[in-house]
């Protein structure tokens, strides 16, 4: 409780009490709204220990380049998360938070609710939409299938496995972002579209799963593993490029989905498995531990060495692959 | 301090950290950015039972932080938006006005009451330019051609209004009125 304080008997300064009323009135009529920034300067608090830490455990530190490239790239993934966020603490005041929910022709798999953890997919024929939080609408394309991962905090997020996903975000209201295989794609109040599936390579003539983004409205952050690209209304991003070889840092192993003639066949076909959680090191090798609470090893200390993956703790999205890591992209820091 | 701490520790006072920076002058980014700043330090901070600070100490110890690390930035940018000694003497005032008036209560609610119930007082015609600047986000320039006035009488309308309030404040929490250095 806080200590009252004796009665003032000093008058204010007429200047400094006005500009105090200035900057009150600007938040209680205006839109000045002390910015929630826990999330921002706890990811930077979090990245500095997990860069020391890895520091430590590969013996000696990275080099001077890995250094250069890797603060800034987190200084802007930790700034475009946090300004994705800051709004939470002033659109919770009150109220019981929106339900998912669902709209069209869809399957739940494994039956169940529309709820975090949920997995749906359309068939071929089939369309559906999903309200998240009351403000992020989701349009899932047929033959497609999403998870939803938010945590009912206004910090919404789906999983896209295959296919394609139009998101409307109002703004203001609250965090959104769709993830996939490759990326995450982070907004704040915008309308986008995120498409995973393979494709063919003109350069190898081998069929591709790549992602795509393409922004129709406002500003999409995408977060890569080698940094964050601001992407503008009408900008349309592949990844990995098709122009170009993977860029450093990208954590790609194992090998090529088999082959398909269809464009986003659902991953659950090819045996593949997508695990989403907090990758921590444990006495059996990297541990990853889903919101569920359910825990895999997915790369035991002797598969690290001739792996070409190298986890640091953090958020990640996992592919196994019958059984066998295949592929892992970061998309977030982990809480401590 | 652990990284728990200090998240507790930023829910609870990075509102109040941000109201004093942009009371001292701060912009909003760079508001943001010495808070970041503020708390980076504190979780740095020798001061290992800074978490267990009373409220009251560990909010004058963050905005303390704060306000040096606001003075740091204006002297590394060379902006100060006064001269030096002033600018100082200005931010000891600042302290006194917003610790002794502002959170006498502890948590600047009873002031913010106040200005509530001011607001609502208002005549319509102090209400509107208010509402205009404030709640429309109307510049001064559109704020004339509305009400039919020049940009500095905006200016002075505005200001005559926040004095009003000023004193209606003063007067419900039972502050001395405020006190003007020039002649108006």
């Amino acid at each position: 409780m806080p200590t009252p304080r004796p009665q003032p008997d000093r008058a204010p300064d007429a200047e400094l009490q006005e500009r105090l009323l200035d900057q009150l009135l600007h938040e209680e009529l205006g839109s000045d709204v002390p910015p929630d920034l826990t999330d921002r300067i706890m990811m930077q608090v979090r990245g500095r220990q997990a860069m020391a830490r890895s520091s430590r455990r590969i013996g000696g530190g990275f080099s001077a380049g890995w250094r250069a490239w890797w603060l800034p790239a987190s200084l802007a993934a930790v700034i475009t998360i946090a300004v994705g966020l800051w709004i939470r603490s002033y659109t919770t005041g009150g109220g019981d938070y929106p339900a998912t929910v669902a709209q069209g022709k869809y399957t739940v798999v494994g039956g169940g609710e529309i709820k975090p953890g949920a997995t749906l997919v359309t068939a071929p024929q089939q369309e559906a939409q999903i309200t998240l939080g009351g403000y992020a609408t989701v349009q899932i394309a047929p033959d497609s299938r999403l998870k939803i991962m938010g945590d009912g905090a206004f910090k919404e997020a789906v999983f896209l496995e295959a296919g394609e996903a139009v998101s409307q975000v109002e703004r203001k209201r609250g965090a959104f972002a769709v993830v996939t295989e490759h990326l995450k794609a982070s907004v704040t109040g915008t309308k986008f579209s995120v498409k995973v599936g393979q494709e063919l390579d003109a350069k190898t003539g081998e069929q591709v799963r790549r992602t795509t983004v393409k922004v129709i409205e406002g500003t999409v952050d995408v977060i890569l593993p080698s940094g964050t690209v601001p992407l503008k209304a009408g900008g349309t991003m592949t990844y990995p490029d098709p122009a170009a070889p993977p860029p450093p840092g990208t954590t790609t192993g194992g090998s090529t989905p088999p082959t398909s003639q269809t464009s986003f066949e659902p991953v659950s076909q090819i045996g593949e498995v997508h695990l989403i959680g907090i990758i921590s090191e444990t006495r059996q090798g990297f541990v990853l531990t889903e919101r569920s609470g359910r825990q895999t090893v997915v790369q035991t200390r002797a598969e690290r060495e001739s792996s070409g993956i190298r986890f640091l703790t953090g958020e990640y999205v996992v592919i196994l692959r019958d059984g066998k890591l295949a592929r892992a992209m970061r998309v977030g820091a982990a809480p401590e | 301090m652990t990284s728990g701490e200090l998240e507790e520790m930023i829910r609870t006072h990075q509102a109040e950290i941000y109201r004093y920076l942009r009371y001292l002058g701060a912009d909003r980014t760079t508001a943001e950015d010495i808070i970041q700043e503020t708390f980076l330090a504190a979780f740095k901070s020798k001061e290992g039972s800074l978490a267990e600070f009373e409220l009251s100490r560990r909010a004058a110890w963050l905005r303390g932080t704060a306000r040096n690390q606001l003075l740091a930035h204006w002297r590394r940018r060379r902006q100060y938006p006064t001269d030096p000694a002033t600018l100082v003497q200005q931010m000891d005032d600042s302290e006194i006005l917003w610790t002794s008036h502002f959170l006498r209560d502890g948590d600047g609610f009873d002031y913010v009451d106040a200005l509530r119930e001011c607001l609502d007082k208002l005549p319509e015609h102090q209400r509107r330019p208010i509402d205009l600047f404030y709640t429309q986000g109307k510049s001064r320039q559109e704020m004339a051609g509305l009400l039919k006035m020049t940009e500095d009488g905006i200016k002075s309308l505005l200001r005559r209004i926040r004095k009003v309030l000023g004193a209606c404040v003063s007067k419900k929490l039972n502050i001395p009125p405020a006190v003007s250095p020039e002649p108006q």
